[in-house]
């Protein structure tokens, strides 16, 4: 049998074992999702055995050159030393290769957030305001009045997110009035925002509904 | 305040309660008056050791002046309700015992005097010894019967009498103010009271001794010295205390020789007292030449003769001192043995009570006294205790005696028998010494004072005359000895209410969550809940028809929906800058999405990729971000058409035409090192530096992950001028392009398709290529189409029901 | 060895911050090595990851728990497809087939009941709360999803209009969203710089 054939009836059938969750939890829906994730997981350990493992360290160690030698050594201790972290009581030899991890991974959503977001985006808020840029009329009216919009936007909804708050002769916590209509303004920018990405997840999820009606009807046919 | 644990119910009590507050249970058992027990005899003399160091102090000085002190106790009325010293048993000086002979022992033995000399030279302790005020002058007479067969006769109550005092010249003076005493037979002896009537609180009274015949006196001076003898043993320290001062340690294996030598005892209110026989330094007491208690005895009240002996071993009354007398008359010993605060050892006076029914086992005693007699101290003279009145108390000392037992349980003083009625609120008589001397009150140790029924208590309880007569135990004989204290005395702590304070709402509240507990305990039935509900059917009914008329309009192929040709801008951009790039570049694919949304992406990145490869033929370089979506480059390419064979497809081939560079791990750290140097991250890239990069095309499903590459793109891009003009082109899923659409607006991302209703104007445009768009555009509108109007309508009737069942719940509550 | 954790943290983090801003070629060196062997060591993590799934079904089995038998499943299926991989790679077709088979079918099932699931969920969200911002979201979610459907008639009037309206307040906020974004990022990756928090375990 043609190896489509059978892969198009396996995911027939892992497809209508999954739709069984709309009826209701059943032991054919936990069955599907165990394979999947049994299937999914031995994949990923090869790709990672094949992509990551084999060509940055295993390969490396076969270098006569030493200083890439040392350098594959090292990162082959640290993960050595990881698989440590199975293990309660020497799982701290493994802190050093998280360390590393995490120190590193830091340094960069750092550098990222305020080189690729903070600077930029702010940049384009205050530009957004540059109707000149627009080359006037209407035009840059529109801009304009986006422009504004869009900045109100984002000052609102930061300041929606700022909780500090005094204490009020009741002992509840209070905002400062001015924050508190910030913050109103806010909701409601937040709320436009949520309901358009609703939006936008129900539609991603509607065209992964049709596409795998239609490969069911595919097969079907 | 500490709190002592209940033995038996476990809960906490004050340390000041004697019982259980809970259930009534003796809290310190050890200490308690058990009646009705047997006693069980012990030898006291092995309890010695366990006694507090003050302890054995005063009971080796305190053994040899016994007979001052009960004739002081005699005469003070508060006395007789006192209970029995419970330290009258405590003997710790046996005959093989060689302790030190205090010093006022040895000066009135003088047979101790050669055995002083080789004795270091005592330490002058005249001010705590009581008879060194009594000049202590004539080392040099000694009793002619000191010997080792007289020290034999020492009663055992009195052996232990021994202490750490320098005995040698003390022992001297006694036994020359013995001698004195014995030469003048004619002249009354004045005891000298200050300290015992400071402790009685009674009125001194005038004791008069007469001389005692001399071959009685040589005969009743053994016993001193065989005190001194026995006070060679082990040092004691020589603090007395005057309430010990009777109640030596009774030696089993002397019960004769203490029952002749306790006849000095017997005489002491007589004319003829055979303990002042002996001319002793006591006589040079400044004002008479005996010592004044002595001098107090009162020899007209018929004592000539001699008398039944008096029960040697009288019992100290431990009353309260009058609080007229000066305590500058004590004498030091009896000064400072007052002023021991310590309890006695645990266990240490029990003993000494259980001995009460035993026999005196003192054989003169037992020829002497007839009939159990006090020593009464107002008249000087033995009394017949009453029948019935058992003098002995019920728990002695573990120390005590078994003779001095005897003693003390045949021979009971009136006043400590017949407790004087009437006298309970009174005030206590006090005992005035004729002379200027007034015996100072004497501090008694708080155990002492405790063991006392205080007059407060007493005062609440009943009358001693209404109080019934023990009957049987230790106490037998004795009435208003343990005041019957009713429910609510003073003796019990103060009751406090156990209810909780608790006001209306919150006894109110208790009641509800009492109510719940309750409710907790009632089982209830379980509610089977029904197969089919309203939300399952809801939900059946909607999976029902999505999955009817999506398949239906899938099925059926229609097409019927038209698909404007209004491009977004940023759709536009897209397309504006893959016609940019130049012919068979490098561009790199970044597949960032799951296998969840291939589909989707799939129709989105369709007419991107459709559009580059027509246009450029450029080389395809995919990378994958997670595990499992490097395995979707070749079906993205497949579904797409690009890698099918002409002429359905493209026939990009796999290594020729595109490369799959597998998974980048790391997140923003793969992400960063792969911007920073391609081939470091990937060996396997062909690609030193990415500016050989054309173009760099992100597939995400994820407004995270995508924010990630458009990050550090924009960073390296500050860095590296060479990637200013490289374009940043996104194809997204709907639900990740509302989040990326401010990089847009910010030109960090130069174009971005976002979701089927971008690709599929995007491949309207593009020549309907490849269609996967277009073929969902239909269902995707009908699929809209009933979203919409579930979201309308369940929201209205939602709304409707919630408003209904909020007012039913108002209404109701 | 707290202290040794923090300041490999601290070191190899402070290295790679300091690459953003100052191009010195050792330190670019420096910065390019400590994030090889960070991407070696995120990969390596994966098969910890998966090996600990391994070991928690193992121990399911062993125990005889509830669902022990859907374990054995996973671990079985687990097995045999790292087994062929190790054997034939992942480009093989076998591994397609996993994952055409597999992998792809269910995922995109569990994505698509989700349409379901989230109509479901919008129909119920008055009944439990009625406020300004659920039905501002409500309102706007099925604006946006009228002016996008297409009908046999092309799209509805104004339905541009309302896609940039609606977009241009959607990017006003989502742009206040995303610089909150950066703002937390920057504050929790200084605080691991700072060794103020020590997820890797040196607290």
């Amino acid at each position: 049998m043609p190896i489509e054939f059978l892969s198009a009836a396996a995911g027939l059938v892992l497809t209508l074992l999954i739709f069984s969750y709309l009826i209701g939890d059943n032991p054919l829906f936990r069955i599907a999702v165990y394979l999947f994730i049994g299937v999914a997981s031995g994949y990923a350990a090869t790709v990672v055995w094949h992509y990551v493992l084999i060509p940055k360290l295993f390969q490396p160690m076969q270098s006569s050159d030493a200083n890439q030698l040392l350098f594959a050594i090292i990162p082959l201790i640290l993960c050595v030393s990881l698989l440590t972290k199975l293990s309660p009581r020497i799982s701290w030899v493994g802190n050093f290769a998280m360390a590393i991890l995490v120190g590193v991974g830091a340094a960069a959503a750092v550098g990222g957030a305020v080189l690729g977001t903070l600077i930029p985006q702010s940049q384009a808020a205050m530009d957004a305001l540059d109707f000149r840029s627009a080359g006037g009329g209407s035009l840059s009216f529109l801009k304009l009045i986006e422009g504004i919009v869009m900045l109100a936007g984002t000052v609102f909804t930061l300041g929606y997110f700022q909780f500090s708050a005094g204490r009020a002769p009741d002992g509840a916590p209070k905002r400062n009035i001015l924050f508190e209509g910030v913050a109103w303004v806010g909701r409601i920018f937040i709320a436009i925002t949520f309901g358009v990405l609703f939006a936008g997840v129900y539609m991603a999820a509607l065209t992964a509904l049709i596409e795998r009606l239609s490969s069911i009807l595919d097969f079907i046919r | 305040m500490a709190d002592i644990r209940c033995p038996s119910c476990g809960k906490n009590n004050p340390d000041f309660l004697d019982v259980c507050q809970f259930c009534q249970t003796p809290l310190k058992p050890e200490s308690m008056v058990h009646t009705g027990e047997n006693p069980v005899k012990k030898n006291t003399g092995e309890l010695e050791p366990i006694l507090p160091q003050w302890l054995r102090d005063v009971r080796q000085q305190a053994r040899a002046s016994a007979e001052e002190n009960a004739a002081e106790e005699a005469a003070k009325p508060k006395v007789q309700k006192e209970p029995p010293d419970l330290l009258a048993g405590l003997v710790s000086q046996t005959r093989e015992d060689e302790d030190e002979i205090p010093d006022w022992l040895a000066s009135i033995n003088p047979s101790t005097k050669p055995r002083s000399i080789e004795a270091p030279p005592p330490e002058p302790k005249p001010e705590k010894d009581f008879f060194a005020k009594f000049d202590i002058s004539k080392p040099g007479q000694t009793a002619p019967q000191v010997d080792e067969p007289i020290q034999e006769d020492v009663p055992s109550w009195m052996a232990g009498a021994a202490d750490s005092m320098q005995v040698h010249e003390e022992k001297d003076e006694l036994s020359a103010w013995l001698a004195q005493a014995s030469a003048e037979s004619d002249k009354p002896i004045e005891l000298e009271f200050d300290g015992a009537s400071q402790m009685a609180g009674v009125d001194q009274p005038s004791f008069t001794i007469k001389q005692p015949e001399t071959p009685k006196a040589e005969e009743d001076l053994g016993w001193l010295h065989a005190l001194e003898d026995s006070s060679k043993g082990p040092a004691q320290p020589s603090a007395p205390q005057p309430d010990l001062n009777w109640a030596p340690g009774a030696e089993p294996s002397q019960p004769s020789a203490g029952q002749e030598d306790l006849n000095w005892l017997n005489t002491l209110g007589v004319a003829s007292e055979p303990a002042a026989q002996e001319s002793t330094p006591v006589q040079s007491v400044p004002q008479t030449d005996s010592p004044d208690w002595l001098t107090n005895l009162d020899v007209g009240h018929g004592m000539e003769a001699p008398s039944a002996p008096v029960a040697p071993f009288v019992p100290r009354r431990t009353a309260p001192l009058d609080e007229k007398s000066s305590a500058d008359s004590m004498p030091d010993w009896l000064k400072s043995a007052t002023e021991e605060p310590s309890m006695p050892a645990p266990g240490a006076l029990s003993d000494w009570f259980r001995e009460a029914d035993k026999p005196p086992r003192f054989d003169q005693a037992q020829r002497e006294l007839s009939t159990p007699q006090s020593f009464d101290l107002t008249q000087g003279k033995p009394v017949p205790l009453e029948q019935g009145d058992a003098p002995a108390p019920a728990e002695s000392a573990s120390l005590s005696n078994q003779d001095i037992d005897s003693l003390f349980s045949v021979t009971m003083p009136d006043w400590l028998s017949h407790p004087e009625p009437g006298a309970e609120g009174a005030p206590p008589s006090k005992v005035e010494a004729p002379g200027d001397e007034a015996i100072t009150p004497v501090d008694l140790p708080a155990w002492v004072q405790a063991m006392r029924p205080v007059e407060s208590v007493i005062s609440e309880t009943a009358s001693v005359e209404n109080q019934p007569t023990e009957r049987e135990g230790p106490l037998a004989g004795l009435r208003g000895v343990i005041p019957i204290a009713p429910i609510g005395s003073s003796r019990r702590p103060k009751a406090f209410s156990l209810k909780l304070q608790a006001s209306d709402e919150q006894q109110s509240a208790a009641g509800i969550l009492e109510k719940i507990l309750a409710g907790e305990m009632n089982p209830r039935p379980l509610a089977t809940p029904a197969f089919v509900t309203s939300q399952r059917a809801l939900r059946w009914a909607l999976s029902g028809l999505f999955i009817l008329v999506l398949g239906a309009m899938i099925f059926l192929q229609t097409q019927s929906m038209p698909i404007s040709a209004a491009l977004p801008v940023e759709v536009s951009n897209i397309s504006q800058a893959i016609v940019s790039l130049p012919p068979n570049s490098s561009v790199l694919v970044v597949v960032d999405y799951e296998p969840a949304l291939a589909g989707e992406m799939e129709a989105v990145t369709g007419p991107l990729l459709d559009q580059l490869v027509l246009l450029g033929r450029p080389r395809l370089t995919f990378l994958a971000t997670s595990p499992n979506s490097s395995a979707l480059v070749d079906r993205l390419l497949a579904n797409t058409k690009i890698s099918l064979p002409a002429p359905n497809g493209l026939d990009y081939k796999a290594g020729e035409n595109y490369f799959n560079l597998g998974y980048l791990p790391g997140g923003s750290s793969g992400v960063l090192e792969f911007v920073e140097s391609p081939a470091s991250a990937i060996p396997s890239a062909g690609v030193h530096n990415l500016s050989e990069y054309a173009a760099v095309i992100l597939l995400t499903d994820h407004a995270e992950s995508g924010r990630n590459w458009v990050e550090q793109l924009d960073a390296r891009k500050r860095i590296d001028p060479s990637l200013a003009n490289q374009p940043l082109l996104v194809a997204a899923s709907a639900q990740a392009g509302p989040l990326l659409q401010p990089y847009v607006s910010s030109r960090q991302v130069t174009g971005m398709v976002s979701g089927l209703s971008d690709a599929a104007r995007y491949e309207f445009v593009n020549n309907s290529r490849p269609g996967i768009a277009r073929a969902y555009w239909d269902s995707f509108g009908v699929g809209l189409l009933m979203a919409i109007a579930l979201i309308a309508a369940g929201s209205m009737w939602s709304l409707i029901t919630g408003i209904r069942a909020r007012r039913a719940e108002a209404g109701a509550g | 060895m707290r202290v040794f954790t923090a300041a490999f943290a601290i070191s190899s983090g402070l290295i790679v911050l300091l690459g953003y801003f100052f191009q010195i070629p050792a330190l670019m060196q420096l910065r390019l090595i400590l994030t090889d062997w960070a991407i070696v060591i995120a990969g390596f993590a994966v098969l910890i990851g998966i090996f600990n799934l391994i070991a928690v079904q193992m121990e399911k089995i062993r125990t005889r728990q509830k669902g022990s038998v859907f374990g054995a499943a996973l671990v079985l299926s687990l097995i045999v497809t790292f087994g062929f991989g190790l054997l034939l790679g992942p480009e093989d077709p076998f591994m397609r087939l996993a994952v055409d088979a597999v992998i792809v079918p269910v995922e995109a099932a569990l994505m698509a009941i989700l349409a379901v699931t989230l109509i479901y969920a919008s129909m119920r969200l008055l009944r439990r709360r009625v406020d300004l911002m659920s039905v501002l979201f409500l309102t706007v979610a099925v604006i946006f999803l009228a002016a996008i459907m297409p009908t046999p008639f092309g799209q509805l009037l104004g339905s541009q209009f309302i896609i940039d309206f609606a977009g241009m307040f959607s990017r006003g906020g989502a742009r206040g969203l995303l610089l909150g974004i950066a703002l937390g990022t920057l504050l929790t990756g200084l605080r691991v710089l700072f060794a103020i928090d020590r997820p890797y375990g040196g607290n």
